[in-house]
């Protein structure tokens, strides 16, 4: 009969009591492995978020943690919003002018420069002479200032002032230190859920993972299109959480709400495209919609201002502030809506604003200099996110997990304690039986080493009912953490590595990592040799004529 | 085969003076000997025992079974000698609760290395006849049958002596011949050396050698002189009267407790000795 045996015999003759103390050791471990779970819920969703994809995050000027909690995360609420001409200037030049297409801007400039170009002709062939004002022009109707050889002269000059502004073609100004840069735009609700207005520059560009190099994957479906034939501007994603939490399906059409969850919701509809595949990230808990889609619908239109005149600006005459406005609306209601076949275009570059700009600038080590460059010109300011989060863990999360390890810490030796106090307490009650087993030739080392076994066996059996109850506890629990935090737990997931020399207070550049869980056995093994040690010191002490007596 | 020679041993009172316990100039046993220890309680017979077997150590002399000298052996050594060399049987049976008939024959064996023989095991309680009980846990047997698992647990080792410390004093009238019987045959057939300490007369008798302690040891009387003196010095102040020192006291319940105070001195502590 091995030691291991009588040791075990004798918890099962203690029943209750062994139930008792194994039950408490089970609820510390189960305290200690929820403990642990959650400290690597919470490392891990760092980790994971700690490569975005990008390292800089431009914005409207405000509080740089904000910025970084409502970008990243989808927490806060935006600080306020950029142009969407700030946007473009982390564009090349092909790009921008494509986007400048759109602009109100470039509309009335092409009405006007026609109108003026039909009223040079007019004046050049003498047609409509020449001192009197009756010449119309074919389109508006109106009768044109100072017309004449002087005057089409002036008309000329004005043309050529705005051909040179619309030849302001160029790279956008931070282009060359951009290598990828996304729009977000933020405000809507889709349920509890933050709806990100953005481009599919987002999901075909930006990685993450812990090395970064991980793209995000479809579960169903694909990344929406800037102007799909089917759904016009009004594609969606939906991210993994979202999609399970409410049910979303491919094909289905969702509206969105506005300012927050409770907020009335837009009458424009998207189709969701894409179902994203969890990836841990903030991106599992919120709705992609096109960014196009989004300025079309109710209130995200910016309002247009009238410009208050430069006293350095050429005088406008009323003839060509009235041509302007005239053009500006008809250009307005040509860009956004395409009366005669029925769809949207895009909102006007004007009209367009961004929350923030998400961007990978070319090496790291323009990035400083990037950073100062914004922040000084005032427009906006930049943050480097992961600056922000390894700030954020430093001064919040550090000290709670210090916190939780001080609080396992104790769990343990609270639940070591009820062993010792549990196995002590029955010593008295088996002095005599240890006499026995000395009578019949067990050494003192012997009945010190059943002991030992018994308050072994207590705590590795109460810790393994603890860990089984701790990680059922997780897989109870994995749904809400998972919504919370995008990071999901199963039954056999552990908690995450931690480096032990760090752990031991250790500088060194060797990393030994191994999980705090595994650690939980050898700790247990310990505690219960320490507990057991002075029930076992007890039992070698015994003075065998003297119990075999009583 | 057990011979013991000029054995002394004496307790430390609590009070501090030295209360001689044993003081044996020789003592033997022949291989298969069996023989009956008489004597008075407070003795020194299971103090004897004790130190023949090992569980306590003695001031001086020698104590040599087999050839092996006890006295001179280390405790572990003493403690793997007893379990390999010695049975005990005691009086209260002494059998672990937690575990069957079975186990604690086995566990005889446990702590003898390289000892573990499950079929002797159960022969063993075959032999006593509870072959049937192997699985039965103490607490469902009857006083009999523990004690005659005890006696297959003290075979189990194949011994060369066998201790038994009273064990017929729990056991009724009926069993106790049966078990005399069983502890005497089964001695007899292993060619087991017994040394069996009792109070019966009737068991006494049906050995061929039977011995008192009080004429073997000769720290008896110094014991029990220890002890009146012990007491009248413990009475004197608290009780001046002249009589109080020749133990003429008429109150029964302190003179049985005067002489339980003598015969707990005489084994040396009221906790170590037993007799």
């Amino acid at each position: 009969m091995s030691l291991w045996r009588i040791a075990w015999r004798s918890i099962r003759q203690r029943g209750l009591a062994s139930l008792l103390t194994a039950a408490s050791m089970a609820l510390g471990v189960m305290l200690v492995v929820a403990v642990l779970s959650i400290m690597g819920v919470i490392q891990q969703s760092f980790r994971t978020n700690a490569t975005l994809g990008y390292n800089m995050i431009i914005g409207a000027r405000g509080g740089k943690l904000q910025l970084t909690l409502n970008t990243v995360y989808y927490l806060s609420t935006p600080i306020e919003n950029v142009p969407y001409d700030y946007y473009l200037e982390f564009l090349p030049r092909a790009k921008r002018d494509a986007e400048r297409a759109h602009s109100l801007q470039a509309a009335a400039q092409e009405e006007r420069a026609a109108l003026l170009e039909l009223q040079a002709l007019i004046a050049l062939s003498g047609a409509g002479v020449e001192t009197g004002t009756g010449a119309v022009t074919a389109s508006s109707g109106q009768t044109p200032p100072g017309t004449g050889l002087a005057g089409a002269v002036h008309r000329l000059a004005l043309d050529a002032a705005d051909r040179r502004q619309l030849d302001n073609q160029r790279d956008g100004r931070f282009a060359q230190f951009t290598k990828t840069v996304v729009p977000v735009g933020l405000g809507d609700y889709f349920g509890p859920f933050r709806v990100v207005a953005t481009r599919p520059v987002m999901f075909d560009a930006l990685r993450y993972g812990e090395r970064g190099d991980r793209q995000y994957a479809f579960r169903e479906g694909r990344n929406f299109q800037e102007n799909s034939e089917e759904n016009g501007l009004f594609e969606a994603v939906v991210g993994a959480t979202v999609a399970r939490e409410r049910g979303v399906r491919l094909g289905e059409r969702i509206s969105v709400s506005h300012g927050d969850p409770e907020g009335a919701g837009h009458g424009e509809k998207f189709t969701v495209v894409g179902i994203l595949a969890p990836s841990g990230t903030p991106n599992d808990r919120a709705v992609f919609i096109n960014m196009a889609g989004f300025y079309l619908m109710e209130n995200h239109a910016k309002p247009l201002e009238k410009k208050a005149a430069s006293p350095d600006a050429p005088r406008e005459s009323p003839e060509q502030a009235e041509a302007r406005v005239l053009a500006e609306r008809q250009a307005l209601a040509a860009v956004v809506h395409d009366q005669e076949h029925g769809f949207f275009q895009p909102l006007p570059v004007e009209q367009r604003e961004v929350t923030a700009l998400l961007v990978l600038t070319t090496s790291p080590t323009v990035t400083p200099g990037l950073t100062n460059v914004i922040n000084e010109a005032g427009t906006a300011q930049a943050v480097l996110p992961v600056a922000e989060i390894v700030g954020l863990f430093e001064l919040f999360v550090r000290p709670v997990q210090t916190l939780l390890l001080v609080l396992t810490g104790m769990i343990c030796v609270v639940s070591g304690i009820s062993i010792l106090v549990s196995i002590y307490n029955s010593m008295s009650d088996r002095r005599h039986e240890i006499a026995v087993m000395r009578a019949l030739g067990a050494s003192r080392n012997t009945v010190m080493g059943i002991i030992l076994l018994e308050s072994i066996m207590l705590s590795l059996g109460g810790g393994s009912a603890g860990w089984v109850a701790g990680h059922a506890l997780n897989v109870a629990a994995s749904g809400p953490i998972e919504r919370e935090t995008g990071v999901s737990m199963g039954f056999f997931d552990v908690a995450p590595p931690v480096n032990l020399l760090e752990l031991l207070g250790v500088e060194s550049r060797l990393s030994i990592g191994l999980s705090m869980e595994l650690l939980l056995i050898p700790a247990l093994v310990v505690l219960a040799i320490a507990v057991g040690f002075l029930p076992a010191l007890s039992a070698y002490r015994t003075d065998v004529s003297r119990s075999l007596g009583s | 085969m057990l011979i013991l020679e000029d054995v002394k041993k004496t307790f430390i009172e609590p009070n501090g003076h030295l209360l001689p316990v044993l003081d044996i100039p020789r003592f033997a046993l022949e291989r298969a000997e069996q023989m009956v220890l008489l004597g008075r309680s407070g003795c020194g017979k299971t103090t004897l025992l004790h130190c023949i077997a090992g569980i306590s150590s003695v001031d001086s002399g020698s104590i040599v079974l087999d050839g092996v000298n006890l006295a001179r052996l280390s405790e572990p050594a003493r403690d793997r000698f007893r379990a390999a060399r010695m049975g005990y049987v005691f009086q209260t049976f002494n059998l672990l609760p937690a575990f069957n008939a079975l186990e604690n024959v086995l566990l005889g064996m446990t702590f003898a290395r390289g000892k573990r023989d499950t079929a002797r095991a159960r022969h063993l309680l075959d032999r006593v006849g509870l072959s049937h009980r192997s699985t039965h846990t103490p607490r469902t047997m009857s006083v009999g049958e523990q004690q005659r698992v005890a006696v297959a647990r003290a075979l189990a080792n194949r011994p060369i002596l066998l201790l038994a410390d009273e064990p017929t004093a729990n056991i009724d009238p009926a069993n106790q011949q049966r078990i005399v019987d069983l502890i005497r045959d089964t001695c007899r057939e292993e060619r087991i050396a017994l040394l069996m300490v009792t109070h019966s007369m009737e068991v006494a008798s049906q050995f061929e050698r039977v011995e008192r302690l009080e004429a073997i040891n000769r720290a008896v009387g110094l014991a029990v002189a220890a002890a009146k003196a012990a007491t009248a010095a413990h009475d004197a102040p608290a009780n001046p009267a002249p009589n109080a020192n020749k133990n003429t006291n008429p109150d029964p319940s302190t003179t049985a407790s005067t002489h339980q105070h003598a015969d707990d001195v005489a084994t040396g502590s009221r906790r170590e000795g037993r007799s």
